[in-house]
């Protein structure tokens, strides 16, 4: 194959090429892509060098430090002591945060992927109005969640927009700063219902208008066709973003500081503060629940993976 | 369970393009109408209107005389067997072809007992469990064909279901439609560009060009005599010579051939199926074209070879005939550029462009079986069959 | 037939697809209040921007003055607005390379490894963000490296899922057989980089860098513990605006200040495409003529 291939090209047009060169540039080049052994594995670690690299030695040295100065071994200031204060001493706050946090992260990802599964609904369902929609959403994937939470304040606090324009009762829930963080969920299900909508009009848009037109041709009605195609198509896809849209809420700080609570923490807000407190001992209580926030993470996925999997198995 | 079809002048358009304009069309119960077009005819179009997949501008489409108008597609009671199968990949095989069982309500075991009678007629009961995506091409649009029927549709709509399946496959596929038909007896449209495909399953063909149905006829009707020149490009007829008609004979550099009774005088385009044409043994008649006038003998044309192409067990054989030089001699050799017809020339008539020989001849293609041993350049006589030529007056 | 579907569905069809039906009023409201959704808490915030007196319980403001956009313009702001931009800028030129290359390697190197590069460059997504910065910390300030340096390596870490994914999923439906087409053309390996797979990957490599310039770009948490006050960009003047009340003047425009410049980009990026798929025309394209023409020949 190679060889006729570079023979056609006309190398006597320019005689100071050397053809046997680029002989040789073309194979390797041609075989990397195909997947055949040698030298593609070593062009394959020869790239993945530089990305994995830097990735696993910040997180390795990340997780590594913080462990040890969770047991008190890299102490800020002072002597290594090992101590397993950190820990145990704070284990029923601590508890009480990750609770905190799996509550935020639970309710953020089922508004989200209800909301977020709605928007690509009526986007994929109705053409016009909803490439508007679709461009809107797209238009919220930039705004960071610090300025989502700062919006969110000013639409939601005692006396917010929402407030001022419905005037709502004394008796209405406070959503800034209550303990049930309602107006926390509400800034993750705003931003993260965009991000689910579009993961699922990414994943569908091409097969979802032909499988619902074989669908109603079959008897199927528009609501029996949201239930037993549209749904069933869309679930890898939202599996995948509502497991994203937990982890990241589970240990998003931004919105939780903003529009949180004092007390109770959710873990992020925790262990900023330690983490920032004039008092150095509370470093290693930072430190673990900055691990324990981590460990959580890791769970989730894997939960979320094995669940995905057996889905898949089952079907 | 089949039913009527009728779609009275539906039109359709995209914007400020018209796709379909006002096509009429009638299905008779248990009735297997093609709809035969190239890429772009509005025929897929048509389908979908008549499925309720899509509206049209104008027209109704009425089953056994209602008006489906107002009529969603999941109440028409027809299925569609799409090109590409749109098999449920969440769905096994099984639970694919109980899929409109399940929608009208019927429990899951039922269906599934009842799907298993349509995955048997498609022979593929042992595949039941399997999920969708182990599937080959065939086998999906086989599923998609159970699919369908399970659905006890009163008109079956088939949208180039077997244009993705190879030819052998396709064969088999027309056996199985064959038998389905003999044991349901539905009322099927199917949409093809494939005029042998159209001629295999259906009864009637419906030609579509340009959003209009130029013919609706029998198989035979539309081959042989063909409505208009495009109907017969359309279904392959590749021999069309312009002349004019008058006293029943189609006159042009082919001689006055005599035609179809009901030609209207004027000029006319002829149309000779390549099928129709034979060759005759040389026997050494002297006029370039003899009508069967003298005791029903077949009319016969004198050319001479310019090309052979073969189709593998047949052979297409074009022969120049001209009307100056019957012989041919003179272009015998098939590096020639065919003579180009002059239309204007052929349409005033009379004696054709006496100075440019070149200019008045006509190449005829012949569909001959095997291989004949001939020679570029070789004399040859052909003779026409049934006396099949038919005159169509010029677009 | 379906080509000549156009991408918005023709007026007088019902549209059937998911094919919602009700009547066109009830769905027209339906997406009205999808838009309420999301414009909404943006809403507040415009108003707090161009608002002079708001006083609680009038429902808009009192009066109106541009006077909090003078912000912008304090040398401050100005500062922590480029340090924003180059903070976006050098975690994008370099995370979407290295995304390439890790996506390349991961699609290049077989079964076993490919999947461990994958899983080791979306790692970052379980890590919250905070976590990483904390655990990181001591080790940078003990290896004095400097707040910029080390804030770009961790949001690096942050971006690099994003990146990965994109290339990732441009390599799943990239079309191999284009390079072998270009080769058989003959054009030589490096041609075929620049002419066949850089076009190809270009819409994915915008993508990229405009998601890890995002990650820079509006990055809080990572810059406030690592460069501890030292670093100064936009969202670290809007945090410390936003964490105490009666700035709501200062918050909006400075959230307006964030937001508007990649909605921007977003918008120049996204809208020429939309406009010319839109402008595709349903009628016959000269490739569809030609295809017409060619089935005619053959006989169809």
């Amino acid at each position: 194959m190679n060889i006729p291939i570079t023979g056609s090209r006309p190398h006597q047009a320019d005689p100071h090429s050397p053809a046997p060169s680029s002989r040789q540039d073309l194979t390797p080049d041609r075989y990397a892509a195909r997947g055949a052994p040698g030298a593609v594995t070593l062009r394959g670690v020869v790239l993945a060098v530089p990305a994995v690299v830097p990735v696993a030695l910040v997180i390795g040295v990340s997780v590594v430090g913080a462990l040890a100065q969770s047991l008190g071994l890299m102490p800020f200031i002072g002597e290594p002591v090992l101590s397993t204060d950190a820990w145990a001493g704070s284990a029923g706050d601590l508890g009480r945060s990750v609770l905190v946090s799996a509550y935020i992260a639970v309710a953020s990802t089922v508004a989200s992927v209800i909301v977020g599964f709605v928007i690509a609904l009526y986007v994929l369902a109705t053409p016009r109005m909803g490439r508007i929609i679709a461009g809107l959403s797209a238009a919220t994937i930039p705004i960071p969640h610090l300025i989502g939470a700062g919006a969110i304040g000013l639409l939601l606090s005692d006396s917010g927009f929402l407030d001022r324009t419905l005037g709502l009762p004394p008796a209405f829930p406070t959503l800034v700063g209550g303990s049930w963080f309602g107006a926390v969920i509400f800034e993750y299900a705003w931003k993260e219902s965009a991000f689910v909508a579009l993961v699922l009009i990414g994943s569908m848009s091409r097969s979802v208008s032909g499988m619902c037109d074989a669908a109603a041709t079959l008897g199927a009605t528009a609501w029996q066709r949201i239930i037993h195609v549209v749904l069933p198509l869309s679930r890898p896809a939202l599996a995948v973003s509502a497991l994203i849209v937990f982890v990241y809420t589970f240990g998003s700080y931004e919105a939780a500081w903003l529009l949180g609570p004092t007390s109770p923490e959710p873990v992020s807000v925790r262990a900023v503060r330690l983490f920032g407190s004039v008092d150095l001992a509370a470093r290693p209580e930072a430190m673990a629940t900055a691990l324990v926030s981590l460990g959580a993470g890791i769970v989730a996925i894997l939960a979320g993976l094995a669940m995905m999997r057996r889905s898949r198995g089952l079907r | 369970m089949s039913s009527k079809l009728e779609a009275r002048s539906i039109s359709r358009s995209f914007g400020s393009t018209e796709v379909l304009h006002a096509v009429s069309l009638t299905v008779p119960p248990s009735e297997c109408v093609a709809l035969l077009g190239a890429s772009g005819s509005g025929k897929s179009t048509l389908l979908r209107i008549i499925a309720g997949l899509d509206a049209p501008s104008g027209g109704h489409v009425l089953v056994d005389g209602e008006d489906l108008a107002m009529v969603p597609v999941e109440r028409r009671g027809m299925a569609l067997v799409f090109q590409k199968a749109l098999l449920f990949p969440h769905l096994n095989v099984i639970d694919n072809v109980a899929f409109a069982a399940r929608m009208a309500g019927t429990r899951r075991k039922e269906a599934r007992a009842e799907a298993m009678d349509y995955l048997e007629l498609v022979h593929l009961a042992d595949y039941a469990r399997r999920p969708v995506g182990s599937l080959s091409g065939g086998q999906e649009q086989r599923v998609a064909l159970a699919r369908a029927l399970a659905r006890n549709p009163r008109i079956l709509l088939l949208d180039e279901p077997f244009a993705s399946l190879d030819v052998q496959l396709r064969h088999t596929m027309y056996d199985l439609i064959g038998d389905i038909r003999a044991q349901l007896a539905p009322t099927i449209v199917v949409v093809t560009h494939d005029r042998q495909e159209a001629s295999i399953l259906a009864d009637t063909i419906a030609v579509l060009d340009d959003g209009r149905i130029l013919q609706h006829g029998t198989v035979h009707q539309v081959h042989y005599q063909p409505a208009t020149r495009t109907v017969n490009e359309l279904l392959g007829g590749l021999n069309t010579v312009p002349g004019m008609v008058s006293d029943g004979h189609h006159h042009s550099v082919l001689g006055s051939l005599p035609v179809q009774t009901g030609a209207t005088d004027g000029p006319s385009d002829l149309m000779i199926r390549q099928e129709a044409l034979t060759l005759v043994p040389a026997r050494g008649p002297t006029s370039r074209l003899t009508s069967g006038s003298a005791g029903g003998e077949p009319p016969t044309i004198k050319g001479c070879v310019s090309g052979l192409t073969s189709l593998g067990a047949r052979t297409l054989v074009r022969v120049l005939v001209s009307s100056e030089n019957p012989t041919g001699t003179r272009h015998g050799s098939s590096a020639d550029p065919p003579p180009e017809v002059s239309e204007r020339s052929l349409i005033a008539g009379g004696p054709l462009n006496l100075g440019n020989t070149e200019a008045s001849g006509v190449t005829l293609t012949v569909d001959v079986p095997g291989h004949p041993p001939l020679l570029s350049g070789q004399v040859i006589t052909l003779s026409l069959q049934d006396q099949r030529a038919w005159a169509v007056p010029t677009e | 037939m379906t080509a000549l579907r156009p991408g918005g569905r023709p007026s007088p069809s019902m549209p059937v697809g998911i094919g919602v039906r009700g009547r066109p009023v009830l769905r027209t409201a339906f997406g009205v209040l999808l838009v309420f959704w999301i414009l909404v808490p943006l809403v507040p915030l415009v108003l707090w921007s161009v608002a002079g007196l708001w006083q609680v319980p009038a429902v808009l403001p009192g009066t109106y003055s541009l006077d909090a956009f003078a912000v912008l313009a304090v040398p401050g702001t100005l500062a922590a607005a480029l340090s924003s931009l180059l903070l976006g800028g050098t975690v994008a030129v370099i995370a979407t390379p290295l995304g390439l290359m890790g996506a390349l390697a991961a699609q290049a190197l077989p079964g076993r490894c490919g999947r461990a590069v994958d899983l080791i460059l979306l790692l970052p997504l379980a890590v919250p963000p905070f976590a990483l910065v904390m655990g990181a910390n001591i080790t940078l300030l003990r290896l004095h490296v400097p707040a910029f340096a080390g804030v770009v390596l961790l949001l690096v870490v942050v971006a690099l899922p994003y990146t990965t994914f994109m290339f990732r999923s441009a390599l799943a439906t990239y079309e191999q057989r284009f390079e072998d087409v270009a080769l058989t053309l003959g054009a030589d390996p490096r041609q075929v980089l620049r002419h066949v797979r850089a076009p190809l990957l270009s819409a994915a490599t915008v993508r990229a860098f405009f998601l890890a310039f995002l990650v820079g770009w509006g990055d809080y948490i990572t810059t406030l513990l690592v460069g501890g006050g030292q670093l100064t960009t936009l969202p670290m003047l809007l945090g410390s605006a936003a964490a105490s009340t009666g700035n709501e003047q200062l918050v909006a425009v400075l959230s307006l200040a964030v937001i508007i410049p990649p909605v921007l980009i977003l918008a120049a990026v996204a809208l020429p495409a939309t406009i010319r798929t839109r402008a595709r025309k349903p009628a016959r394209t000269p490739a569809g003529t030609w295809v017409r023409a060619l089935t005619r020949k053959a006989g169809l």
